[in-house]
């Protein structure tokens, strides 16, 4: 009776050892994801703050019959913007930031504050432009039209 | 008396081999699972983190479709305005135009950047081979499950 009862427990302490292991790895990978997936929904929900307290506004955009594009948008939002990080399409053309110049409120920085200018001067524009549109981090938009003024 | 020992020992191993063959099983099954919720949890976090923008100007003219009834070319600019980090090829990029899905052969991706990878904030001109007749068009970018239509006018 006794070897059998040693053969029982010493089973059952073998299965209880693995069920012990196999609940140590579930409740790893599962705080683990949570953690994972709870920061990606933080992360969403900052973005989608960011859509709707970004707001821009473009002053005007001239172009000088020659070659200069010039372009001012005010942040109008409630949340400071990124220069490097605005697109700037000119006829739904991209152009890169290396063929611009841009300045906020005469300074060469990436921060775009509240109620700051933003002037975006494209020195290669050979070509008449009709449109122009400023694309900021989150996606919001704004469009204008060109006036040519040379 | 020794065949008894002998017998309760066959009986002890035997129970014991069977005990850890169950525990085994136990234990590789939920490490199987647990490599499963960990993979499903990637991917979640991913496609919460993938959020993708067609920034392009369906107001600027005839930059968007290039040609005519038989034959040409769509133009799309894609902006990352997500937080992940997105391969720029037509293998994580899905496309459809007025609901018919295009072939990663019709699609040609390029990175509008320095980078090799498709960064927050960095835009891809996607150019699709398909034929559009005059009328309104609507072009459907799916990226890890974040998707975003464009609708635009061909004259």
């Amino acid at each position: 009776m006794t070897d059998r009862g040693f053969s029982t427990s010493g089973s059952l302490l073998v299965i209880f050892i693995g069920l012990f292991v196999a609940l140590g790895t579930i409740t790893t990978v599962l705080s683990n994801t949570g953690e994972r997936v709870t920061e990606a929904s933080e992360d969403k929900l900052d973005r989608q703050s960011a859509v709707k307290e970004t707001q821009i506004n473009i002053t005007e955009a001239t172009w000088n019959g020659t070659t200069t594009l010039e372009i001012r948008v005010n942040n109008t939002g409630s949340v400071p913007l990124s220069v490097n990080d605005t697109t700037v399409l000119v006829d739904g053309e991209h152009v890169p930031h290396t063929n611009l110049d841009t300045t906020v409120e005469g300074s060469d920085t990436d921060v775009w504050g509240l109620e700051q200018q933003l002037v975006v001067v494209d020195t290669d524009q050979t070509t008449e432009p009709t449109r122009v549109k400023i694309v900021t981090r989150s996606g919001v938009a704004a469009t204008a039209t060109v006036e040519v003024t040379g | 008396m020794a065949s008894v020992s002998v017998s309760h020992m066959i009986l002890f191993i035997a129970s014991m081999i069977i005990a850890a063959s169950v525990a085994g099983v136990f234990t590789s099954s939920v490490d199987e699972l647990a490599g499963a919720i960990d993979d499903q949890g990637v991917q979640v976090s991913e496609n919460v983190r993938t959020s993708i923008e067609i920034i392009s100007d369906s107001g600027a003219g005839n930059t968007i479709y290039q040609g005519d009834a038989t034959s040409g070319t769509i133009t799309i600019l894609v902006k990352n305005t997500g937080t992940n980090q997105l391969v720029p090829d037509g293998t994580q990029i899905d496309v459809l135009v007025d609901g018919q899905f295009k072939a990663s052969s019709d699609v040609n991706v390029e990175l509008l950047g320095d980078g090799q990878q498709w960064s927050e904030s960095e835009v891809v001109r996607l150019t699709i081979d398909h034929a559009l007749e005059t009328g309104d068009h609507r072009v459907k970018v799916i990226v890890n499950g974040d998707e975003d239509v464009f609708r635009f006018r061909v004259e």
